[in-house]
């Protein structure tokens, strides 16, 4: 009977360490995928506002200490001085360890970096990428592997002490022990020991279910004997650090002694203490009774049953006991998983859906990498909130709680020469409405579609050309059109610079008559536009519908020196192990001259110093900008596009239902425009662009558009053109009737005249 | 329209320098004056402007303004880029050089290595693109501009 029983159990457990060994060879544990911002780079003489770097450091999870940092995670701020450790950079462009640095900051400017323990100047300095979201599985398990090497022998003996003193001495089950435990527990209450060993433990978890029937818990024991015939004590144990459940943060479990280590103390394991070690250990019979975020007084009475285990084992001296046990428990504190970015996260989300399966996503432990500026896109969101709470109150027609009829906006910011997308926000609350407004709205761009038409322009028109100004009617399908300027324009034509400067619709739409509609689709597509542009007149103000992003990236050609960059939001995919598996990089596309993009700069540029968007300067803007504002009818849409050589910014306000605003580009957007900008001063380097060859500056007189006829016109201003396109002739309205004698004489009152 | 305001403190200095001049030329006698010879050259009379009092000036685009820092750091980027070149890492290289142009977009080296990254890569569309951009920021600078031509021809040769 007894060899019937051995040779029974036998097969059974050749069974089972067949399942064993399928579970192990394959994937052990499902790690969720992690997104990241992009890294970034710190310089001498870079203009960063200091509150601003503080919040990003207390986003990367440096936590503030009142000694000089001695350890990687660490920071102290005195006044202007900030000293770190910094953590390890892991990202695809660079990889280095953590070092103590020092910045000093004076009037929201980088005064210098050095290194803390050698004094070295450090010219560049990166920023590791802050953690943006993770791709949970339904089951939302954080977990963080480690490796048994890192674990500190304190922190494995108290888990031994807490769970399974024996566990170097038995054959993965423990009779002894469960005597001892019940003897234990009995006895003072001292330890609350379990009678599991740890490989039962493991067993338990990783390969049954959780019912309590006698078959399971005969097959764990058989179980856990044939693991521990099948692998090494260490091995076992390690498995069991990865996989244990240590607790709970808002719906996410936190799995493994990593990830604990992580979200109780805010470090690695390598550096968790004595008491610390024994604080995790004592999670493990019931993690949310004992967790230091849910009652310190019962983890702390845990901990210390834990360290009196170890004392009486001689695991540890009586001086790390005394210690230990007067040591207060003092968590990192945590934040519960929520999506930053949420919008950007949407739109980045279907790119990865596209390249890999929820399922990889979730399990594969993969590191996404992206273009988001965690600064720029907090900047957005509150420049949006805080610009939508102000019309609301100027208007207060406009509130309205209805999430369809709501006042909403977007904002999209990208890098104009490397297309990387910095921040989006596509509505007001993402709680509330998840419609991504910058990647999904089709809205009319009004008047900020103007630049297209008067680009199209440049081949035949210069900025002095004249436009007419008169009104006109249009037949279109058989209806009759007519167009109006937005407030009163006087005079019977404008200028080209005027035109765009002043956003002049009779203009625009004699302008776009001239070069003819079809010609300005053909053109314009190639900005990238996927939705219909319609050949009718009006198109010249604006009435075909555009996709928010699509109009940001049209714009950047404008300051990329004619290049239309590919929109990026995903950088590079790295595997578990650090390899690149997907790699994105900036690419261009050539879409108009680098001349005529300098040259739609300048026209661009008017519009804010001396058009429609003059309000800048007193939105505190005094950096050089070009920029289009856009009004659609009714003010059922305002914009505002305005760039830098380093920045470019879309705004748009309105309504889902197209409910009129009662303003402006000018009034709505470009305030909320000018908010953003100024809590990024570091992409304010306050320079204009550099005129690429094929420009030629001239003198002109600002009555007849020609070349200015020195001291005879009254008021001649420096222009621009494309070459070749320079008027020939000087100015004929005050051309001199030749004689040079009075030429002389004028000369000399003139100057007389000056003095 | 844009009005005159460049080089504003220079044309003060030239108005007193004109005006020293004009003098000398009433002194130097009217027969002078006669034969006209004392009329301005086409393009440079700040005299003239001066007179006609133009409007104050605010719209013409400023040449560039090196910032330091910024320049040094962008270039900092950009030797990292070049020796991920030279040891034939074009893609670790492209990933310097988008930092080094987010820093500095006009640093014009950039654009040179982005287009010998791709080149490298395999791409010519792309490195024609950079090359044409390089070619921009260097023609200032005689020794890079020969280097963005001779790349150009790289880039060019089937």
């Amino acid at each position: 009977m007894l060899v019937v029983i051995l040779l029974g159990t036998g097969v059974y457990g050749w069974h089972l360490s067949k399942e064993i060994e399928n579970r192990f060879s394959t994937r052990r544990w499902k790690i969720p995928s992690k997104v990241y911002s992009d890294s970034v780079v710190l310089y001498p003489g870079q203009h960063m506002s200091r509150h601003a770097l503080l919040a990003r450091l207390g986003r990367l999870h440096y936590r503030l200490s009142d000694r000089l940092p001695n350890r990687k995670g660490e920071m102290r701020h005195i006044g202007e001085t900030i000293e770190l450790f910094l953590n390890d950079l892991n990202i695809p462009a660079r990889k280095r360890e953590g070092f103590p640095v020092k910045l000093v900051l004076k009037e929201n400017e980088i005064v210098n970096i050095t290194h803390l323990q050698s004094g070295e100047q450090i010219p560049l300095l990166d920023l590791e990428p802050e953690e943006l979201m993770i791709f949970f599985d339904p089951d939302r398990e954080e977990r963080r592997l480690i490796s048994i090497n890192q674990v500190p022998q304190h922190v494995t003996n108290a888990f031994l002490a807490a769970e399974d003193a024996d566990f170097y001495q038995h054959y993965g089950i423990d009779p002894w022990g469960v005597l001892r435990a019940l003897y234990v527990n009995m006895r003072d209450r001292e330890m609350s020991q379990g009678g599991s060993t740890i490989t039962q433990q493991l067993a338990k978890n990783y390969f049954l279910t959780p019912e309590k029937t006698m078959t399971r818990k005969l097959k764990e024991t058989v179980m856990a004997l044939v693991m521990e015939i099948m692998y090494e004590k260490d091995e076992i144990l390690e498995i069991y650090f990865n996989e244990i459940y240590l607790g709970q943060k808002g719906s996410v479990s936190v799995n493994g002694l990593g990830e604990a280590s992580r979200f109780y103390f805010d470090k690695p394991v390598s550096e968790l203490s004595l008491a610390e070690g024994a604080v995790i250990a004592g999670l493990v019979k019931a993690p949310n009774r004992y967790s230091p975020y849910v009652d310190k007084d019962l983890c702390l009475e845990r901990r210390n049953a834990i360290l009196k285990t170890m004392l009486r084992r001689e695991w540890i001296s009586q001086k790390d006991y005394d210690i230990s046990r007067s040591s207060p428990v003092t968590p990192a504190g945590f934040h519960a998983y929520g999506k930053k970015a949420p919008y950007f996260m949407d739109y980045l989300s279907s790119q990865l859906q596209a390249l890999y399966t929820r399922e990889t996503l979730s399990s594969l432990g993969l590191s996404v990498f992206t273009t988001l500026d965690t600064q720029v896109q907090i900047a957005a969101e509150k420049a949006l909130s805080d610009g939508l709470a102000r019309i609301e109150k100027n208007d207060p027609t406009l509130m309205n709680t209805d999430p369809g009829k709501m006042l909403q906006g977007a904002i999209i910011v990208m890098q104009p020469k490397t297309g990387y997308i910095l921040a989006m926000v596509g509505g007001r609350d993402y709680k509330t409405s998840q419609f991504n407004r910058a990647t999904q709205a089709k809205r009319q761009p009004g008047s900020a579609f103007k630049p297209f038409v008067f680009l199209c322009g440049l081949d035949q028109y210069t900025p002095v050309s004249k436009l007419s100004n008169i009104p006109a009617t249009y037949t279109v399908d058989g209806k009759s059109w007519q167009p109006q300027n937005y407030s009163f324009i006087e005079g019977e034509s404008v200028s080209l610079r005027t035109a765009i400067a002043r956003s002049v619709n009779l203009a625009a739409v004699d302008l776009a008559l001239k070069i003819g509609i079809d010609e300005i689709i053909q053109n314009t597509r190639r900005f990238g536009f996927s939705t219909p542009l319609n050949p009718y007149p009006s198109l010249a103000l604006g009435a075909s519908e555009v996709i928010p992003i699509e109009l940001a990236r049209a714009y950047c050609p404008f300051a990329a020196d004619g290049m239309l960059p590919f929109p990026l939001s995903l950088k590079d995919v790295e595997d578990e192990d650090g390899n690149i598996i997907e790699g994105r990089h900036m690419t261009v596309e050539s879409v108009t001259s680098p001349a005529k993009a300098f040259m739609m700069s300048s026209l661009l540029r008017s519009v804010v110093t001396d058009g429609t968007a003059g309000s800048l300067k007193n939105w505190g803007i005094t950096q050089p900008v070009a920029g289009k504002t856009g009004t659609t009818n009714d003010s059922r849409d305002a914009w505002f596009v305005g760039y830098t050589p380093n920045i470019l910014a879309l705004v748009w306000v309105g309504t889902d239902d197209g409910t009129p605003l009662h303003g402006t580009g000018a009034s709505l957007a470009l305030p909320i425009w000018a908010d953003l900008v100024k809590q990024i001063p570091q992409f304010s380097s306050g320079e204009w662009f550099k005129m690429p060859p094929g420009i030629i500056e001239e003198t002109i007189c600002s009555e007849s558009g020609h070349i200015a006829v020195r001291g005879q016109c009254p008021k001649p201003v420096h222009e621009i053109f494309l070459e070749g396109q320079a008027p020939a002739n000087t100015c004929s309205i005050h051309q001199h009737d030749g004689n040079p004698f009075k030429k002389v004489i004028e000369e000399i009152r003139n100057f007389i005249d000056s003095l | 329209m844009m009005e005159i305001h460049s080089k504003k403190s220079l044309r003060r200095s030239e108005i007193l320098s004109t005006a020293f001049k004009t003098i000398l030329f009433v002194l130097a006698g009217v027969p002078f004056l006669i034969t006209g010879c004392a009329s301005f050259p086409s393009g440079s009379s700040p005299r003239t402007q001066q007179a006609s009092k133009p409007e104050p000036p605010h719209s013409q685009p400023e040449a560039p303004k090196k910032t330091d820092s910024r320049t040094i750091a962008s270039l900092r980027l950009t030797d990292q880029a070049q020796k991920l070149i030279a040891s034939n890492q074009p893609d670790q290289a492209i990933r310097i050089i988008e930092q080094a142009i987010a820093i500095d977009p006009t640093n014009g080296q950039n654009y040179y290595f982005l287009a010998e990254a791709w080149l490298m890569k395999g791409d010519r569309n792309q490195a024609m693109s950079f090359n044409r951009l390089a070619e921009i920021y260097l023609e200032t600078d005689a020794a890079w501009a020969l280097k963005v031509t001779r790349q150009k021809e790289r880039i060019t040769i089937k």
